[in-house]
């Protein structure tokens, strides 16, 4: 097999790098071992919701260039920030997608499950977004639970609107169908319910159930389990309840993500690329300083050959990374790992403090070319949570910095 | 709070202090001997020593050696409770193995003095051994067969408080001891202060019990009293799984890393043992050598440790007691001590209950109840070497129709016959909320609202969630969902929860590399990334 490029890796950053490689017409391969992070989505786009200093960012664009000089920002310039910034929702929409905050520089918050705010730049369209913590747009909200789903606290979500100015009303709603689900323990969970929401007859009785419950609230509050396969349930519930109807992401399985990546894989295939799922990459081949091909789990005694290959693996949690008690490393290539001291000065005491390990990655040049023994590879980029020099949940930066490396690679492929 | 059930305007005759196994089971006798009783715990119960342990059953074997008095009170005990506390007991059986390193001579007089002891030691073949256990290094060359077994320290101590409070007991969490309130070379009462709201107040009785394991020689201290008290530091590693279905132990004397016990769905390596200063006694931290040692150590017994992704370190402090003419501490007794102040410091009223084991915390609390029994001149037998505690007194109520399997049979296992106190009145108390250790919506409004649950650290306690291989990582968001509809209070259940989360971080960070550090990540970036949690919750 051989193609143009090789994207080893299936979460944001491989999906957005290889849309845009296959809209160049390049011919791309993406090796997707499983599930990503995607799957902890909060419905939510960021780019940059926090300084270096933990202070709120108001416009990401302009906070940008204060960040340190190893960000992967930094790297990348703030030209480079500002022009994939302005084509990334651009991609986004090509894929049916649509967000809250694209009219506007400015960040806005997103809820999170546990009903506390977050700087968000993109919310999607459905979803809680507000502008300003004074500022709700209804006074009276009707929070939605669904009876024996625990991964909906909307408790939490009903004391923050609360707090936040609103006259908050929570209706907990049995579904008809519930019974059945609950003789299995563990059947509750967000894609259960999920799939459940895509029959037409729950969709009703739960659309009605609401509408007798909610009274004169001016918008509905509902936990994300709509829009598993396709946007029109979506339609379906806001139309039942006539009312603005918005989401609130649950605990994981993030249905948000599963929507943002289905709809951009089929994106990335309608443009002409592969998907080799399944693939657990598991060696590369290579010459000098170049990559030749790569090896999986799932094409034994094949080598996958491209002109270019784009790591898109992760970080720890996805597998990227790899650690032991002698050191950190990146387990395809054995690329460098930019990470200092012995394990125990990984971490810090404390759960919410800044932990290092957050900022470990490979190592890479100002165009994100990976290093290997201290030399850039000519033909091997990484973007996303694999890269160094950002700790991306004290940034709020995540997805922000998966796109645009990602747009930033493929402009240079 | 009505007047009448107000816990400091009624008299009592014994103040407890300590909510440990100790404590526990001290008021449990004091009860079933018809003594009204209070008992206070400055935190929540098993938060000390009781809860950081292996959860390991002696059969005294380890003992027989050095220790025979210890290792016959084991023995004792050790039939006592399969008999009373059933529920909590898991019986495993243990080994003794002989490696190639080891002096297989030694195997003779372990077994010669597990004898002498009353301990059923009975030599294997290692094939045999091998066979049984599976998971034990299969270079060994020798192998004893004791009756170890596997307990629950923190059901053993709700069933102790349960049987207590059902005879007129009082059990107060969150109170602790700020004074003894002295009159006349006499303890009478106690002056507490209650640690969530800092309200103070006062409980008197003629006789107050020190239960406090090594936090007693601070409590002793209060009413001028000196015991003399060596803290030792224990540390231990939780295991990703069940790795061996017996204890399995090193047959050597006493050393690091040498027990290895299941407990449930993990199994649990320990221990270490270094002398601390008393004023670390509430800031235990398991250093990067010592997880070495018991990870060393570990893999000689269970190779497949080495590969087995590791949940956390923990350590407890044993509060070992110097005898009163050895000052220097050389001469450290491991076994009970029961001290009456009277005779010892001219300071009547104040009795301390220390030293020993979990496993004989029974016999502590019978001779200490004895003690107290005398010096207010009540008669009574103890009964609590045959009266089956609650939860092993009945028979494991059949499921009902529309319980489900997996859950019940998990809530057996922690609360025995109690499991009929679980009601599932909607299909939601049916749901799963830990699935790690299967507990259900129902188990935990039942721990709401009969074992003092207030956080989500006693709902750890009482129903095991979040001890399991995720340690918490969705459970301790839905259990709180829970509390807060207990509560009303959404602000404080979150700031609950950071440091619940707080506090399993602390577990996993000494052994934060490989499958755990990415398991860190993982819990990080749901907990911070998508919930938006940290320790400063703002709405």
């Amino acid at each position: 097999m051989k193609f143009d490029v090789i994207v080893i890796g299936g979460g944001m950053s491989a999906i957005m790098c290889g849309i845009a490689l296959a809209t160049k017409g390049k011919r791309v391969a993406m090796m997707v071992k499983g599930q990503s992070k995607m799957n902890f989505s909060s419905g939510s786009i960021e780019l940059l919701g926090f300084d270096e200093q933990g202070n709120e960012v108001e416009y990401p664009l302009d906070a940008i260039p204060n960040l340190g000089p190893d960000h992967p920002y930094s790297k990348m310039g703030i030209a480079n920030v500002a022009h994939n910034a302005a084509m990334a929702p651009v991609i986004l929409e090509g894929a049916g997608l649509n967000f809250y905050g694209r009219s506007s520089d400015r960040n806005h918050y997103r809820m999170t499950p546990l009903g506390l705010l977050r700087p968000a730049w993109l919310t999607l369209e459905d979803y809680v977004a507000i502008d300003s913590r004074k500022s709700l747009p209804w006074n009276k909200i009707a929070v939605v639970s669904m009876h024996s789903f625990l991964d909906f606290p909307a408790d939490f979500i009903a004391s923050s609107l609360t707090r936040l100015g609103a006259k908050c009303e929570l209706c907990d709603i049995k579904l008809g169908t519930v019974d059945k689900l609950t003789s299995n323990p563990t059947v509750m969970r967000s894609t259960a319910v999920a799939k459940l929401m895509q029959n037409d007859g729950v969709l009703n009785d739960f659309a009605r159930k609401i509408r007798s419950k909610i009274g004169d609230a001016e918008a509905v509050v509902l936990p994300a389990v709509f829009g598993l396969d396709g946007d029109d349930n979506i339609q379906k519930i806001a139309k039942h309840i006539k009312v603005p109807v918005r989401f609130v992401s649950t605990l994981p399985p993030s249905i948000a993500g599963t929507r943002l990546l289905s709809k951009l894989r089929k994106r990335f295939v309608q443009n002409g690329g592969m998907f080799l799922l399944g693939s657990m990459v598991k060696s590369g081949k290579m010459s000098g300083d170049r990559v030749l091909s790569v090896q999986a789990k799932n094409f034994p005694d094949q080598d996958i050959e491209a002109e270019y290959f784009v790591m898109a693996t992760g970080s720890f949690m996805s597998g990227g990374l790899v650690s032991n008690t002698a050191g950190i490393r990146e387990p395809i290539f054995g690329l460098d790992v930019d990470y200092e001291g012995k394990c125990g000065d990984w971490s810090k005491e404390k759960m919410f403090d800044a932990q290092p390990y957050m900022e470990f990655g490979v190592k890479t040049d100002n165009e994100f070319h990976a290093l290997k023994d201290g030399r850039p590879i000519e033909n091997l980029f990484a973007i996303g949570s694999i890269l160094s020099g950002h700790n991306s949940l004290k940034l709020a930066d995540d997805t922000g910095v998966a796109m645009l490396t990602a747009l930033q690679v493929a402009r240079q492929i | 709070m009505q007047e009448n059930n107000n816990p400091f305007t009624q008299e009592y005759d014994v103040i407890i202090i300590g909510g440990g196994i100790t404590g526990a089971g001290t008021a449990r006798d004091c009860a079933l001997r018809g003594l009204k009783v209070l008992l206070v715990e400055r935190y929540d119960f098993t938060n000390g020593a009781t809860g950081r342990n292996h959860g390991l059953m002696h059969s005294g074997a380890r003992y027989a050696v050095t220790d025979q008095e210890s290792a016959t009170e084991c023995i004792g005990e050790n039939m006592i409770l399969r008999q009373i506390a059933r529920h909590c007991i898991e019986e495993t059986d243990g080994l003794f193995v002989t490696l190639p390193e080891d002096d297989l001579d030694y195997q003779a007089t372990f077994v010669d003095a597990c004898l002498r002891a009353g301990i059923n030691a009975e030599i294997i073949d290692p094939a045999e051994a091998r066979i049984i256990e599976p998971s034990v290094n299969p270079m060994l060359i020798g192998a004893v067969r004791v009756p170890d077994a596997s307990i629950d320290p923190f059901t053993l101590t709700t069933a102790n408080l349960i049987d207590a409070r059902r005879h007129g007991a009082v059990a107060l969490t969150y109170h602790e001891v700020i004074d003894l309130i002295v009159e006349n070379a006499c303890v009478v009462g106690v002056r507490l202060r209650n640690n969530l709201t800092g309200e103070t107040c006062e409980a008197y009785a003629p006789v107050t019990v020190n239960a406090a394991g090594i936090w007693g020689t601070l409590v002793a201290k209060k009413a001028g009293v000196t015991i003399n008290m060596f803290p030792a530091k224990g540390s231990l590693l939780i295991f990703g799984h069940r790795v061996n279905n017996m204890v399995i132990n090193r047959c050597r004397k006493p050393a690091n890393g040498d027990i290895l016990v299941p407990d449930k769905i993990v199994s649990m390596l320990g221990t270490t043992s270094d002398r601390v200063p008393i004023t670390e006694i509430d800031n235990m931290r398991v250093t990067p050598e010592e997880v070495d040692i018991l990870l060393k150590e570990g893999v000689q017994l269970v190779p497949s440790l080495s590969r087995t992704r590791i949940l956390r370190a923990y350590a407890g402090v044993r509060p070992l007691v110097a005898s009163d003419d050895d000052p220097t501490g050389r001469s450290i007794s491991r076994g009970i001590v029961l001290l009456d102040h009277k005779e010892r410091d001219g300071m009547d009223g104040f009795v301390t209950i220390t030293g020993g084991k979990l496993i004989t915390y029974r016999l502590m609390a019978e001779r200490a109840t004895d003690l107290v029994c005398q010096k207010i001149d009540k008669e009574g037998a103890c009964t609590t070497a045959i009266l089956p505690l609650p939860g092993s007194d009945e028979k494991t109520p059949k499921r009902r129709g529309n319980q489900h399997a997996v859950t019940m049979k998990a809530a057996q296992e922690r609360h025995g016959s109690l499991t009929k106190e679980i009601k599932e009145q909607s299909p939601e108390d049916k749901a799963m909320v830990c699935e790690c250790e299967h507990t259900s919506v129902g188990e935990m409004k039942y721990a709401i609202e009969k074992l003092h649950v207030n956080n989500l650290t006693n709902m750890r306690r009482r129903t095991r969630m979040g001890m399991g291989s995720c340690q918490g990582k969705l459970c301790a968001c839905r259990a709180a969902t829970l509390l807060c509809k207990a509560s009303g209070d959404a602000e404080s259940t979150l700031a609950d929860l950071a440091s619940f989360m707080n506090e399993r971080w602390k577990g996993m960070r000494p052994v934060a590399w490989g499958s755990t550090l990415n398991e860190a990540q993982l819990t990080t970036t749901i907990y911070e990334g998508l919930c938006g949690l940290s320790m400063d919750v703002k709405p």
